[in-house]
């Protein structure tokens, strides 16, 4: 049985208040909730804040998932993304880079190539944190969680047609700003 | 020649789509295969698509969430809604004087919460979100997979 079908089964256990599931359904997405939450919100504290509310809302309502409607995941970044919303608008939070303790991770094996790709990856980072939000989740959506862009979609409420729109904005200001003098 | 595709539509779909051809559309990734077979200026543009690919993956990709995280989502101290439904019940009459009490206290925090704005009110904007999706499904918008 293939990942989507472990969830249903994994979510309907839940429902019934199995602790075993919710682990497994916890270990299985956590690092993608996170790590959407993370581009989202740009700020560690919070990301972390908001994935424990998104885990704590399958907790609460595995109960009324139907299967078959759409993917479990595609509910559970629809969640994260309307939860870093919602948090943005509560704390009215301002657009930073990520938070001074974040800390990426080790890149490579010698000093100056590791000098080289932590400057690169700070440059993608403070491209990426300057996108519009929208464009900045059809991104996050697409590399941090890995989902094709009908599930992206889904997940932020908008047509195929109008991710794909966020998507080449997106992609085509990060490569102006990236790949230009190439 | 039909099912042409010139190297701005190519270029579109790379944006849209992404830098890998092969999860595109059929007719459109035969229509690439073609163009990128003719054209060096369709083969630099999905070198430079693929180039940008890879700094993203390489920089989006999630790190592990760690431990504490974990543990405190694994320790939330909510009980379960069919646990929180089955807690023995009390008599009606101790629970209707039990209630009364607690309801006309709750009455009184309410009131003061409420009117002086501390406490944010049910049913957030997220939360009404969240149940909306899981009763009703997605959007019309949105395809269902």
């Amino acid at each position: 049985m293939g990942e989507v079908g472990d969830d249903d089964r994994l979510v309907a256990r839940i429902a019934d208040g199995d602790r075993r599931a919710f682990a497994e359904v916890m270990e299985r997405h956590v690092d993608r909730v996170l790590g959407l939450a993370r581009r989202v919100l740009q700020s560690e504290a919070d990301a972390e804040e908001v994935t424990q509310e998104v885990f704590l809302t399958v907790w609460q309502k595995a109960e009324t998932w139907r299967p078959g409607r759409a993917r479990f995941s595609t509910w559970l970044y629809r969640v994260t993304l309307n939860r870093c919303l919602n948090r943005k608008a509560r704390v009215q939070q301002r657009y930073l880079p990520l938070a001074p303790e974040y800390d990426p991770p080790d890149p490579g094996p010698r000093a100056d190539e590791r000098l080289l790709a932590q400057e690169q990856q700070q440059q993608v980072e403070a491209a990426i944190a300057d996108l519009p939000e929208k464009q900045r989740m059809a991104i996050s959506l697409t590399y941090v969680t890995g989902v094709g862009n009908a599930e992206a979609a889904a997940a932020m409420e908008v047509s195929v047609k109008a991710l794909e729109a966020l998507l080449v904005r997106a992609r085509r200001r990060l490569r102006q700003r990236l790949l230009a003098e190439e | 020649m039909k099912g042409a595709m010139n190297s701005d539509r190519f270029e579109e779909l790379l944006e849209a789509k992404g830098a890998d051809p092969a999860t595109w559309p059929e007719a459109e990734r035969r229509a690439a295969e073609r163009l990128l077979a003719d054209s060096p200026k369709a083969r630099a543009a999905l070198a430079q698509a693929r180039a940008l690919d890879d700094l993203l993956n390489a920089t989006l990709a999630p790190t592990p969430a760690d431990r504490d995280l974990r543990e405190a989502i694994l320790t939330l101290p909510v009980a379960h809604p069919r646990q929180a439904a089955a807690r023995p019940t009390v008599g009606f009459r101790t629970f209707w004087q039990a209630g009364l009490g607690m309801a006309l206290a709750a009455g009184l925090a309410g009131f003061a919460l409420g009117i002086t704005g501390l406490v944010e009110g049910p049913g957030s904007a997220a939360e009404e979100a969240d149940l909306a999706a899981l009763i009703y499904g997605f959007s019309a918008q949105g395809p269902r997979p």
